[in-house]
């Protein structure tokens, strides 16, 4: 095992622990899963070989990608209707849960190039630098998905009246 | 400003910071163009609804999550421990959370031990009776293992009573440390006499030998973790032994085997009785320049044995010990409590070790309380060294800094240290509380 690579990942977690699984949680819904989603990406991280460069943005990847095939592989699930006495009792109906919904609802509405970025600054509470930084683009380049971004879901946020 | 340079700045109202400057003179330009100050409205409404305001993620709910925290808070005894393994081990552990791993190389095992009910086993047992033979010299810490000294006795004696452990480590005519299921008392006869808090750790790492279910878990988890991992396992009609090799790193082990350095494998081999699933036999060898080295070995592990509790905390009569939950008296020398109290770690851990180097320990008679009685084995180990290079890290498990330096030895050779300084005291000053 990489002991260079543990060690920061092991910083990144200790100082971005709370940012990381808000960010999970806020794309997969529930608590349980986003962990599992943090879960999943040390462990695939901690068998990398070789050097990664750009750990933080590497991580939040891995963390997405873990993220979006544990919401997949819920809704197959759901669909083959198996489990579905735990997916019952997993559907949760607090506050969180509902939020969730709709802002998911919201940002689905968006090229996922744009809503990453919204993601990544309001969730994982990142400047728009350190996104640059993440994603490997220009400063003016996440801006701009950002600012394209929200204005669309502006525009769809008033229905027109026809 | 005008419109399109409001229009190019817009994003920077929604970044985490956002300069003074700026702000004003978007605010200022907002307040004279309606235009502008209805598209940045219109944003900031898209935003609010964006925010998360129920979020689930809340601090009780992360200290909740299942954590064996680090073993870092360590008092006078040498400290080989790799904080950063250790450290890694803590935060695997905090995401992973540990039943969701159970569960899943429950799955995956395919022979007929499993750890989880090994643990499980052991779990149950009110007292506990282990006698190592450890390669390790009779002074030592715990977390000193010499593959070329010869095999010591160590014994461990635990009783757990109404959720109090109660327990007894002792190394033949060497290192002693006893729990009152409060104190703990650590003693070297005629040398060293320290009593510590429940915090006090004197153990260090060595304390996953006196809880099996530690030790099982940790086995598993090396398991969870390397993939490739060697394992056997030989069946007889009544017990079940499994050998695993794995690499230390990103493992308890790390910590426990740092000192060795050049270490990478272990192997361990763990002999269960059957059907109870009891831990009955214990192996541990490290590979020691490309040799296998046996270096623990049990020779008796029993469960639920009587243990008189007069005698498991008996206590050296003739000592005088060293309260470490103290601390120190307040300075009174006021002159020398405004320089001290304005010291930086870094400032203190160089005042520190050139006292130790010139061997004017008097230099640091604050800061080197814990360590008063060992001064001049301190003074002998740093003679003719050379310190530099001082950066500071900062852990959260630990309520202290440590302070990592180049030690130069007498002959050239370099190697990093670091010392643990923590300042936690009412006169906030710095005081050597490991490393050293
Ligand atoms: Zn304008």
């Amino acid at each position: 095992m990489n002991s260079d690579l543990q060690q920061r990942l092991v910083q990144l977690l200790e100082s971005e622990r709370k940012q990381l699984l808000q960010y999970a949680c806020y794309r997969t819904g529930v608590m349980q899963d986003a962990e599992d989603a943090v879960q999943d990406a040390v462990t695939k991280i901690l068998h990398l070989e070789g050097p990664i460069a750009n750990l933080r943005g590497y991580f939040y990847q891995t963390v997405a990608h873990a993220c979006i095939d544990i919401v997949r592989q819920r809704q197959r699930q759901q669909t083959e209707g198996i489990e579905i006495m735990q997916l019952w009792h997993r559907e949760q109906h607090d506050e969180f849960s509902q939020e969730f919904r709709r802002i998911n609802e919201m940002l689905s509405q968006i090229p996922e190039e744009q809503s990453e970025v919204i993601r990544l600054r309001f969730y994982a509470d990142k400047s728009f630098a350190d996104i640059a930084e993440m994603l490997d683009l220009p400063l003016a380049t996440v801006k701009s998905r950002f600012l394209y971004g929200m204005s669309k879901m502006k525009k769809s946020l008033t229905p027109k009246i026809n | 400003m005008n419109c399109n340079e409001f229009k190019n700045q817009l994003a920077d109202l929604f970044d985490q910071e956002i300069s003074a400057k700026t702000w004003a003179e978007m605010k200022e330009h907002m307040a004279t163009c309606p235009d502008c100050r209805a598209e940045y409205e219109a944003l900031k409404e898209v935003a609010d609804d964006l925010l998360p305001k129920h979020s689930p993620v809340q601090e009780k709910q992360i200290e909740k999550t299942p954590v064996e925290a680090p073993q870092i808070d360590l008092r006078p005894r040498r400290r080989w421990m790799n904080i950063a393994a250790s450290v890694a081990l803590f935060a695997v552990g905090l995401v992973l959370g540990s039943n969701h791993f159970f569960s899943e190389s429950a799955q995956a095992a395919a022979s007929p031990f499993s750890f989880e009910q090994a643990i499980q086993s052991v779990r149950n047992v009110g007292s506990y009776l282990l006698q190592l033979q450890v390669r390790t010299l009779p002074d030592e810490n715990y977390a000193h293992f010499d593959p070329h000294a010869d095999f010591m006795d160590v014994t461990m004696q635990k009783q757990t009573l109404n959720d109090h452990d109660y327990w007894r480590v002792e190394k033949k005519e060497g290192r002693t440390i006893v729990c009152d299921s409060r104190e703990q008392y650590m003693w070297v006869p005629g040398k060293m006499y320290l009593k510590g808090g429940p915090q006090a750790n004197f153990l260090e790492n060595f304390t996953l030998f006196l809880e099996p279910t530690r030790l099982l878990n940790m086995q598993q988890m090396a398991l969870q973790l390397h993939k490739d991992i060697q394992s056997t396992t030989q069946v007889t009609d009544s017990t079940i032994t499994v050998t695993t090799s794995f690499e230390v790193d990103g493992t308890e082990l790390s910590a426990i085997f740092n000192n060795t350095s050049s270490t990478k494998v272990v192997t361990i081999q763990n002999t269960c009785s059957m059907p109870d699933g009891l831990l009955r036999s214990l192996h541990v060898w490290i590979d020691w320049h490309g040799e296998k080295v046996e270096i623990i070995r049990s020779r008796d592990i029993q469960y639920n044995v009587a243990i008189d509790r007069d005698s498991l905390l008996l206590l050296p009569a003739e000592a005088d010990w060293i309260d470490l939950t103290q601390g120190i008296a307040p300075l009174k020398d006021d002159m020398r409590l405004a320089l001290l109290s304005q010291e930086t770690p870094v400032n203190a851990a160089q005042r520190i070790l050139q006292a130790l180097i010139s061997g004017q320990t008097d230099e640091a008679t604050e800061a080197l309380h814990y360590y008063k009685d060992v001064l001049p084995t301190l003074v002998k180990m740093f003679e003719g060294c050379k310190v530099s290079d001082f950066t500071v890290r900062r852990e959260k498990s630990y309520a202290g800094v440590f302070v990592f330096y180049t030690l130069t030895h007498p002959d050239g050779k370099t190697e990093t240290c670091h010392v643990a300084l923590r300042n936690d005291n009412q006169q906030h000053l710095w005081l050597l509380d490991g490393g050293i």
